[in-house]
Formats: C-alpha cells, sequence, structure tokens
C-alpha cells in the first residue's frame, strides 16, 4: 500500500514538474523529465523513511531548469495562455531588468538608480493624479482642466485614483490575475499622458495663454496680453471728433493718472501692432506717432495704418524676421463725421457733454502728479502742428 | 557557509569525475556524489547538469533495458569531456591552492615579513 501511495505521489510529483516545464520545447521537457520517475522511485527506496518527501515540484522544475541551463520560465511558449495585459507586463519588465542590469555595471549608475528607486513613492502619486486627470476628462467631457480639483467629488475622484496607485505600487490589491499586467498598461499610458498634462497644467499657469482670452473680461493677467480694453473687447485705435463733429488727429491722450493712454502692452519696445479688418479679415499694421520728441506716440491717435504691402525688411534680416511697416497712412475713421455738439449757451440740460471735451483743462490738473506728461502736453503743441496739415487731407480723402 | 552556492560553481566538474571511469545514470550519478561527501547535492540539480553536459557534447548516452523495472538512460564521458574535466580540473587546482593560501591562518605573517626588509633597504639609500 505504501509502495502504490509512493508511486501515485511520485506521478503526481512528475506531472507536476513537467507542467511546471511547459513552456519549454516538448522535447526538452522529455530531456529532462523522462528519467523522472525511475529517479524519484529509486530515491524513494533509498531512504530509510517509508513515505517520500517530494517538496515543492515548480522548485524542483526550476533547480532542473536552472543547472540545465534552460531559460526561466517567462514569455515565450506560455505567453498564449495568459492576458495579453501580462504579456505587456512581462515585456515591459524586461526592458527594465535588462536596463536596471545594464545600469548597474557601473557604480554611479548603481547610485542613481538607488536614489531613482527611492523616488518611487512619488511616481505612485504622480500615476495616481495622472490616471484621476484622464478619468475627469472622460467623465466631464473636456470640462476645464484643473490640476488640483475643483469640487469635492473630484478630490473624491482624485483620492481614490492615487490610493490604488499606491497599494499597486507596494504591489497590494492586485488579487486578480489580470491585475498586474493591467498596472503596466496604466503606467504605461500615465507616462505618455504625463507629458501632455503637464504641459496644459503649465499652460494655465501662464497667463498669456489663449485659455485666459476666453475670460479676458474677467481675468486679472489678461490684461498683460491686451493693451486697452472695453468691454473685454480689445481697443485698437481711437477716433476723435471735434465739436463741429469733425475728425481730429494728432490727438494726445492720458489716462487720471497721467499715463500716455496707450492701446499696445508694450508701447516701448512694440514698433507697430497687428489688426483684422472686421469686414475681410485682411491684416494691416498700426504704427505709433513719431513726431513726440523722446518718447514713442503711442498715445497719439488716431494711430496710422500701414498695409502688408508697405512691410519692408531691413538689409540683412534672415527669413522669420519682423518686417517694418513704412509708409504709414491716416487710419480709416469708423465715422466720416459725427453729430455736432450743441452750443453750451443753447441748452442748459446738455451742458454736461460741453463741459467734457474741455478737458483742455484737464492736463493742468494732472501737472503736479506726473510733470512728464504735462511737458509733451503742453510744450508740443508747436510740433503737433506741422502734422495738422495732413489732417484736412484726411477728412476728404476718407 | 552556504555549500549549495559552492556546489553551484564545481557541479560540472563533480559530474564528470564521478562518471569518469564508470558510466551512469541520473540517480546513480547522484549516489556517486552524496556518497562521495557531497550530501547537499540536489538530485534535480544533478539531472540538469548531466542535461546540459550532454548537449555540450561533453557526454554520450545510451539506453539500458532493465529486467523489472523501467528502462535506464546512461550517461557516459567522451574525449570532449575528459579534455572539458581536464581544464576544470587544472582551474579547480589552481583555485583552490590560491583560496587555501588566502585563508590560512599563518598567511598574515608571510605577507607582513617582506615589508621590513624593503623599509630596511629603503632606509640606507636615504642615508647615502
Amino acid at each position: 500500500m505504501t509502495a502504490a501511495d509512493t508511486a501515485a505521489a511520485i506521478r503526481t510529483f512528475a506531472a507536476d514538474v513537467r507542467a511546471a516545464l511547459n513552456d519549454l520545447p516538448a522535447e526538452d521537457v522529455e530531456e529532462l523529465t523522462d528519467q523522472l520517475e525511475a529517479d524519484l522511485t529509486e530515491q524513494a527506496e533509498d531512504s530509510e523513511s517509508e513515505t517520500i518527501t517530494l517538496g515543492d515540484p515548480i522548485a524542483y522544475a526550476n533547480e532542473l531548469r536552472a543547472s540545465a541551463g534552460l531559460p526561466d520560465r517567462g514569455d515565450e511558449v506560455v505567453e498564449t495562455r495568459r492576458p495579453a495585459f501580462s504579456r505587456l507586463a512581462d515585456w515591459v519588465r524586461g526592458i527594465g531588468q535588462d536596463a536596471a542590469r545594464d545600469i548597474r555595471s557601473s557604480p554611479g549608475g548603481a547610485k542613481v538608480l538607488d536614489f531613482l528607486i527611492s523616488l518611487r513613492p512619488f511616481w505612485w502619486v504622480l500615476r495616481g493624479w495622472a490616471v484621476y486627470q484622464v478619468f475627469a476628462f472622460v467623465f466631464s467631457l473636456g470640462g476645464p482642466f484643473g490640476v488640483i480639483p475643483f469640487s469635492f467629488s473630484r478630490w473624491m475622484l482624485l483620492f481614490a485614483t492615487v490610493i490604488v496607485s499606491v497599494q499597486w505600487g507596494r504591489g497590494k490589491w492586485l488579487s486578480w490575475r489580470w491585475l498586474p499586467g493591467f498596472r503596466t498598461l496604466v503606467s504605461v499610458c500615465a507616462v505618455f499622458a504625463l507629458p501632455i498634462l503637464v504641459a496644459v497644467g503649465a499652460n494655465m499657469s501662464n497667463p498669456s495663454n489663449y485659455y485666459n482670452e476666453y475670460d479676458a473680461a474677467n481675468d486679472p493677467y489678461a490684461y498683460q496680453g491686451v493693451g486697452l480694453t472695453l468691454d473685454g473687447n480689445t481697443v485698437s485705435n481711437i477716433f476723435a471728433y471735434d465739436s463741429n463733429g469733425d475728425p481730429v488727429t494728432n490727438v494726445q491722450l492720458f489716462d487720471q493718472h497721467g499715463n500716455p493712454l496707450v492701446t499696445v502692452a508694450d508701447p516701448e519696445s512694440t514698433a507697430f501692432t497687428s489688426v483684422y479688418s472686421d469686414e475681410d479679415g485682411t491684416e494691416s499694421y498700426l504704427v505709433p506717432s513719431n513726431s513726440v520728441p523722446g518718447r514713442n506716440g503711442w498715445n497719439v491717435y488716431p494711430l496710422r495704418a500701414a498695409t502688408l504691402d508697405n512691410m519692408t525688411y531691413p538689409t540683412g534680416s534672415v527669413l522669420g524676421d519682423e518686417g517694418v511697416p513704412t509708409d504709414p497712412q491716416p487710419a480709416t475713421p469708423p465715422f466720416r463725421t459725427v453729430q455736432p455738439l450743441v452750443k453750451e449757451s443753447d441748452s442748459n440740460s446738455t451742458a454736461a457733454p460741453t463741459t467734457t471735451p474741455v478737458p483742455t483743462d484737464a492736463p493742468e490738473t494732472p501737472d503736479p502728479s506726473a510733470p512728464s506728461a504735462t511737458d509733451p502736453a503742453t510744450d508740443p503743441a508747436a510740433p503737433v502742428t506741422p502734422e495738422i496739415p495732413a489732417e484736412p487731407e484726411t477728412t476728404p480723402g476718407q | 557557509m552556504d555549500t549549495t552556492q559552492l556546489l553551484k560553481g564545481v557541479l560540472d566538474v563533480a559530474v564528470l569525475a564521478v562518471i569518469q571511469h564508470d558510466d551512469g545514470y541520473g540517480y546513480d550519478v547522484v549516489r556517486r556524489l552524496r556518497a562521495a561527501g557531497l550530501d547537499e547535492v540536489g538530485d534535480a540539480s544533478v539531472y540538469g547538469t548531466l542535461r546540459r553536459l550532454y548537449s555540450a557534447g561533453a557526454l554520450s548516452t545510451y539506453v539500458v533495458p532493465s529486467d523489472g523495472g523501467p528502462h535506464r538512460k546512461y550517461y557516459g564521458i567522451n574525449a570532449e569531456g575528459r579534455a572539458m574535466l581536464a581544464s576544470q580540473r587544472d582551474s579547480w587546482f589552481q583555485f583552490a591552492g590560491t583560496m587555501t593560501q588566502l585563508l590560512a591562518t599563518d598567511s598574515s605573517p608571510s605577507l607582513t615579513a617582506p615589508l621590513p626588509t624593503s623599509s630596511l633597504t629603503a632606509s640606507p639609500k636615504d642615508n647615502s
């Protein structure tokens, strides 16, 4: 009876060993194990005890395999029986192990690798964050992107993804057979998604990106990209009309602090600005007046316009250099004339509008606060005059 | 020290040695190695080693039908195996000699001995 039990145990054990070797070619398995039952039986006969201690068939198979110089059980024949995720995991792990071996061959590489390994928890959190962003994107159908969640439900989602990612990193919560492979798939996707997510996140914090232009009126940073706005719309040029309703040129404007009122963000370094016609979308350029001594003339209105045909490229410029608009013409005003104002004496109710154009006095008020503004305002009455002769030409011409 | 680790490096030459005079089958080889004092040798390691040496061309094999039990596959050493055994035997003796010398208790005095003589020869030169 004992002999029969032993024989049965040996048969089972040998079958288990063969099963553990089934990734190898059949002839290799045959050569390694065709004597297995005979050897084990003989070994059982040799041992004093009645029952043979056979041990772990998988460990036995691995010992056979290793001593025979055969490859470890891995990724060849068994592949077909395993989930695709596991094959991906094996493949990625293989690459990782090869790379780790190469890196560890140098002492410096080993130190760097050890350092990076200590950063793995950071990677787990980052992976959770990436999964959260993808989830958030999918379920909110491309709603607003936030580096940090902006709602309670999103916080919950982020917590869940980070916890799962960290647990996976610790080798937990992987009980299902396909989960380790799935984890690898998630990691690979996270690796590809992170640069995009980080780029989008960085773009969010950059005030001059196009995201903010949707909200330019409410965004406190938007003014950096827009010089002058009216109800959120960019003001590119300003046209003044005198009390008779006729256009006025070379009007110098200042704000309440005496700062030049300009339509561009950075007047000192801006040579011209591009505008697009509302009617046909053609591009033209607005250039500042050059009649203000010692300062650019961005606050002298209306700004003059130049067309694309009038761009010149300085000698020595390379492809991609910006051209400089030349021969600017007076810009087309929105109205040839506007309604003339009523005389102050004509009506007492409309007295207020007439007092408004009085701002001739206004430059005197900012006088003490900003002396620099006053100098061009009072003094360059003369330099402005030479350009005035051009004005009559403007009105009939346009 | 874990002798199974040591055994891994010398199992080839051990197997070749125990069948150099007498062919043997798998468990027979295991038995000879254990009888020689390598108690910890794993039978699976021996079977794998036999298979690998056969693949490497160091062993020949033939099947002997047994009267009572199953047939037996015997391994025998061939010319290539003998050359391998000779080469590995030399390597072993050289290695074992080096290790023996290194681990011998009285090796430290003999190593420190040359140092005083060199310092003695150096000091006269300094004086002159």
